[in-house]
């Protein structure tokens, strides 16, 4: 038994550094990415995976019951939580211009937003009420 | 026993070294960040590096103690960041970078051309003015 105990022990310790490394990873991608959307790419990291593998690395140190429900509490509270800061960051980002666009393939986005940092923001604003869209005539 | 034991004592230092190091470089990157958005990400990955490092310390001592610390940073870290994205960002735009965005500044030169005629509400100026920053906070 103290030999299962041993290897739970050094199975939550890996999996502690493992999440250690992800999130410095994450911060690395943070400080080098040239935008503001790559950088989200970068910071999700240390907030989804780096969190998961941590509170499995703690569970498996901890192994009681109602410890186990709280960090499982932490888990989802934290994947409820981060994809939407995320994604309101990165919304906000677009529509303020703060996009590479260089690095854009594709902008499958609404023509009229994309255009938004050209100064239509009456334009799309009254958009969403009008029926005929004031970029329809190009 | 005791070889196990520190290598689990070793591996739980280096994940604590990283999770500060990682800290350290958030930490530049709030300082330097050119937009609010950068700072805004910024404090949402040291709130998760916050929680990371109070797992580093329980998992150390295996106490449960500061476990509702980081239930409540899991789950209010992000208002700030939900807060600065809706309210503050949408008052500082992009510097204009001439050559940065190619499709606007020739598609919207010809696209409304002099024969048709815009709605009078809905004509954009040629130039975006300080007074475009309130129209976008009701979106």
């Amino acid at each position: 038994m103290s030999g299962w105990a041993q290897t739970a022990d050094t199975a939550g310790a890996v999996l502690l550094l493992l999440g250690a490394a992800v999130s410095l990873l994450g911060a690395i991608g943070m400080l080098r990415l040239p935008d503001v959307l790559s950088r989200s790419h970068a910071a999700t990291n240390p907030q989804s995976l780096g969190m998961l593998l941590v509170l499995a690395g703690v569970a498996l140190r901890l192994r009681s019951g109602i410890d186990l429900g709280t960090l499982g509490l932490i888990g989802f509270f934290q994947l409820l939580t981060g994809p939407v800061a995320a994604h309101l960051v990165a919304r906000v980002a677009y529509r303020t211009g703060y996009v590479g666009r260089e690095g854009l393939l594709f902008d499958e986005l609404d023509e009229q937003l994309s255009r938004r940092p050209d100064g239509g923001a009456p334009a799309a604003a009254a958009a969403e009420q009008s029926p005929p869209p004031p970029d329809g005539t190009a | 026993m005791s070889v196990a034991r520190t290598v689990d004592q070793a591996l739980l230092t280096a994940a604590a070294v990283m999770i500060l190091v990682a800290g350290a470089l958030v930490l530049v990157r709030l300082a330097r960040g050119p937009s609010m958005l950068d700072r805004a990400m910024a404090l949402d990955v040291c709130a998760a590096l916050m929680i990371a490092g109070i797992g580093v310390r329980s998992a150390f001592t295996r106490d449960a103690y500061y476990f509702p610390v980081m239930l409540v940073v899991a789950f209010l870290g992000f208002t700030g960041s939900v807060g600065i994205a809706r309210f503050i960002a949408v008052r500082d735009r992009a510097p204009d970078r001439p050559g940065a965005d190619p499709r606007t500044a020739p598609a919207s030169g010809p696209g409304r051309g002099p024969g048709t005629e815009p709605a009078p509400g809905t004509e954009p100026g040629p130039e975006p003015g300080p007074g475009s920053g309130p129209g976008e906070e009701r979106r």
